[in-house]
């Protein structure tokens, strides 16, 4: 329960960053989250400790069942479209792309 | 005292199949519960309104000699982040506040066919992201054992219901202890079943490779009702096991006789006095019963909490890059922005603080550079822990330590404070990235102290049974 292992490091620009995961951060919301989120990273970094030298897998290598045969599953159009709030001669209207 | 306080789920199903009680009467009661308790406690998001027609139904079938299901008129509660076709489904976020899916999850199903009736979507976290049930959109569940406690999460609107009556049992989703957590600090059980026990065809996801649909009820017996009747393999969830279905139901022997229980030091160490005490009692009382008890060491679990958050807010990076507001989630109007701004400007309205700064956390441990720092040594800390517990499952039958290191604490304690939160989960987080089986049973009645019982991969049958028998012994 203790915070332990702790080392400075610096974080990227939290803007650039937010901008990465497509999220706009607002003035107070970045001041607020970067000390939080270097904290968090701060921590993290006790995985320097770890001896990874007689690691053999990546921790995925469970094996999964077969995949499945291609399934088809029926919706009715406009259950799927009544989701969609903008809609413009039965087709999802998006935002400017270029 | 009501019917419903003096029986398990278990009973009360039986009691409706044989025509002893109404299912009727039985859902008024959890109905009324729901209606004068509500108020204060808030383990719901919405109420069903269709749920006394379904009882009326069970008791009709019933009148006219019908088969009923495993579930046979029980009142379950569903956490929000699981698909009820035509129920709106949030997550407890503003970014899915209008979304209704159009079919069910694969565990909804199965509960309608065993004859369960869905009683409502309770509060969690948002997107499973919290261990209190504080980062809700629709505000904290509070602890039903005292209002002024946080409830655990993050599936900690399913555990109150439970723990106060307002449904027989629940589902909760478990990624890194968001059944066990919430269970312990509510005084119930919550499992949290073998990674690909149950299907999460329908689960809204957060992290997919931890995350497994868990049960919670007031015993280990209607943890195993609930189980049984949604366990096994689906087409539909490439991730689910084909392994054969046990009987978790069949009776446990009375005692712990040859039962080889592993203390883990790692979990005592950091763990509170009033718990560890609690805890150690515990195994005296299952040494009492005859089993035999040895403190072990992890070594790797010192990694345990940071493998697990990198890999977590990894995960979830990719998993919540949907909500757009153009494939899913809020969407605040078109104007001349470019999908770019566009996109961030959805994302920044609809998601709530503590899910902005996972997603950004994990959007940073994945970029070039950062990469094997963070993530590659994240999953070979997984290796590590997981070839940990495959070496003690040889020597041990179950391990077994605290749920949690700590009571539950006050309401907004620890909100401005992220990583003592995350703190929180690192007796809990193991077993996630592990994929093993694991229950917290309370060390006793009306305790907010669960005892953890972890167990090998497919081992439900093992710890199910160690807990029934140390819940009968210390009722």
């Amino acid at each position: 329960m203790t915070k332990k292992n702790v080392k400075k490091d610096s974080l990227p620009n939290i803007e650039a960053l937010a901008d990465l995961a497509k999220i706009a951060l607002t003035p107070s919301e970045m001041k607020q989250f970067q000390p939080q989120i270097q904290e968090v990273l701060d921590y993290f970094e006790n995985l320097a400790d770890l001896d990874s030298g007689t690691i053999s897998d990546d921790g995925q290598s469970r094996k999964l069942d077969d995949i499945r045969d291609d399934a088809n599953s029926i919706f009715e159009s406009s259950d799927i479209m009544n989701l969609a709030k903008s809609k413009k001669d039965g087709f999802v209207k998006g935002p400017r792309i270029a | 005292m009501s019917r419903q306080r003096k029986s398990s789920a278990f009973d009360i199903a039986s009691q409706i199949r044989h025509g002893e009680v109404s299912c009727e009467e039985h859902i008024s009661e959890i109905l009324e519960n729901i209606q004068q308790q509500e108020p204060t406690f808030h383990a719901y998001i919405r109420i069903v309104e269709d749920s006394l027609d379904a009882a009326r139904k069970i008791d009709q079938r019933v009148k006219r000699g019908e088969k009923l299901g495993k579930l046979c008129g029980l009142g379950v509660a569903i956490k929000d982040n699981i698909s009820t076709k035509g129920i709106q489904t949030t997550c407890a976020s503003r970014m899915l506040l209008d979304y209704v899916p159009p079919y069910d999850a694969t565990v909804v199903e199965r509960i309608r066919k065993e004859d369960g009736i869905i009683l409502g979507k309770t509060n969690m976290d948002e997107f499973g992201m919290g261990s209190t049930t504080e980062f809700s959109f629709f505000g904290p569940t509070k602890n039903p054992l005292d209002p002024t406690l946080v409830a655990g999460g993050s599936s900690g609107g399913s555990a109150a219901a439970v723990s106060l009556f307002e449904a027989d049992l629940a589902l909760g989703s478990d990624t890194g202890g968001s059944v066990r957590c919430p269970a312990s600090f509510c005084s119930i059980v919550g499992l949290k079943p073998t990674y690909g026990r149950v299907s999460r065809y329908g689960l809204i996801s957060y992290a997919s490779s931890l995350e497994q649909i868990g049960q919670l009820g007031r015993t280990a017996e209607d943890c195993a009702l609930l189980l049984d009747s949604i366990a096994g393999y689906d087409t539909m969830d490439s991730t689910s096991l084909r392994a054969e279905t046990k009987d978790n139901l069949s009776r446990p022997s009375n005692d712990l006789d040859g039962v080889r229980i592993g203390v883990i030091k790692e979990f005592m160490d950091g763990t509170v006095e009033p718990v560890s005490k609690a805890i150690n009692d515990a195994i005296g009382i299952m040494e009492s019963l005859g089993a035999t008890s040895q403190e072990v060491s992890l070594p790797s679990l010192r990694f345990a909490l940071s493998s697990y958050y990198i890999i977590a807010m990894s995960e979830a990076s990719s998993n919540l890059a949907r909500y757009d507001g153009l494939r899913y989630g809020h969407e605040s109007g078109f104007t001349d922005d470019d999908w770019q701004r566009f996109f961030s400007k959805n994302r920044a309205y609809g998601f709530g603080s503590e899910v902005k700064k996972r997603l950004i956390i994990g959007t940073f441990v994945l970029i070039a550079g950062y990469y094997e720092r963070f993530y590659l040594k994240a999953q070979q800390a997984r290796s590590q822990v997981r070839n940990d517990f495959i070496q003690q499952f040889k020597n041990f039958d179950v391990l077994v330590g605290p749920t949690m290191p700590l009571l539950p604490f006050r309401l907004g304690e620890k909100l401005t404070d992220p990583l003592a939160l995350y703190m929180c989960d690192i007796d809990t987080v193991p077993a996630n990235l592990a994929g093993i089986p694991s229950i917290s049973v309370p060390v006793s009645a009306g305790t907010p102290i669960g005892l953890q019982i972890l167990g090998p991969i497919l081992g439900e049958e093992k710890i199910i049974s160690v807990a029934r028998i140390y819940e009968e012994a210390t009722r």
